[in-house]
């Protein structure tokens, strides 16, 4: 069960609306490698986990992550406020515009409704530990690209401490498999 | 926790990082500030015993971290409105609803409102 705190585990105060970035960023809130694909991957894994550790470690990251969307959903309204039609046109918002506004929707920056496919759950614990490893680093990735496309230095440093927890949950899945293999899984 | 030195840049955090020399962490900034970096050292080693269940020095860490938390939680709850639905509820009214929320934090046009 879930407590919800009324706070951003890190602060998003974005200055200067940016509807380009807000059409890109949108990919890690509901692209195939974002947010909500991790914290889905994670919550959905630790059912038929056959170990207490690597259960309470899919618990804790995918909690997490739910926390890391809601920045990115921050991040994305911070960037959409009261845009002009010029803007959003220029922007390259129009197509996301038309059909949610400047409301949050999960998609990718492609346009592509966030999709179930992009992640996997499998009773294979060995299985379903590498997908996690593979996509932090698929999410690390995506961060980087982010910031080779942002020249904000608000969006920056919201990005750059996602980024840098994907490092550290990578770590962490990594002990995980460790732990897996101990027991021979 | 070897590789936690990843959170010194993280909201006015000092002191979080091998667990060889930490045993507390040293706080600056607001009462949020202070209370988001804590949080932030806690969610670290909720991670970090999940898979270390018997670190004695984490558990104490964690232990001292959730009690100046509270501590300090308990502070923004009387002085700012809860953090958690039921945490202030000495008001006449349901306060828990009050903007601002955590996303409408925006500094446009040179104006800074909200908690954040």
């Amino acid at each position: 069960m879930w407590i919800y705190e009324k706070k951003l585990q890190h602060p998003v105060k974005i200055a200067r609306p940016n509807p380009r970035l807000a059409g890109i960023i949108i990919s890690a809130l509901g692209g195939p490698d974002g947010e909500l694909a991790a914290s889905m991957r994670y919550l959905n894994q630790r059912y038929t986990m056959p170990d207490d550790k690597v259960i309470g470690v899919l618990t804790d990251i995918g909690s997490e992550e739910l926390g890391h969307m809601e920045m990115v959903g921050s991040i994305v309204y911070q960037l959409t406020r009261n845009l002009t039609p010029d803007e959003i046109i220029a922007g390259g918002f129009d197509k996301y515009y038309v059909d949610h506004g400047a409301g949050i929707y999960p998609s990718s920056a492609a346009g592509v409704p966030f999709n179930a496919m992009a992640i996997a759950s499998k009773e294979d614990a060995l299985a379903s530990i590498h997908e996690d490893l593979a996509a932090e680093q698929k999410a690390r990735a995506m961060y980087d690209n982010i910031l080779r496309l942002s020249d904000d230095p608000d969006v920056n440093d919201a990005i750059k401490f996602l980024r840098q927890r994907e490092i550290v949950h990578f770590q962490r899945f990594g002990e995980a498999m460790n732990i897996l293999r101990d027991k021979k899984f | 926790m070897n590789r936690a030195r990843n959170n010194t840049n993280n909201n006015g955090v000092q002191g979080a990082q091998g667990m060889n020399g930490a045993r507390s962490t040293r706080l600056t900034g607001t009462l949020l500030e202070q209370i988001r970096a804590l949080g932030f050292v806690k969610v670290e080693l909720e991670l970090y015993l999940d898979t270390h269940p018997n670190c004695r020095t984490a558990l104490d860490y964690y232990r001292k971290t959730v009690d100046e938390l509270e501590r300090l939680t308990e502070e923004y709850h009387n002085q700012y409105g809860p953090l958690v639905a039921s945490g202030n509820l000495s008001t006449e009214n349901w306060n828990w609803i009050n903007g601002p929320w955590p996303w409408q934090n925006e500094k446009m046009n040179g104006n800074s409102w909200g908690r954040e």
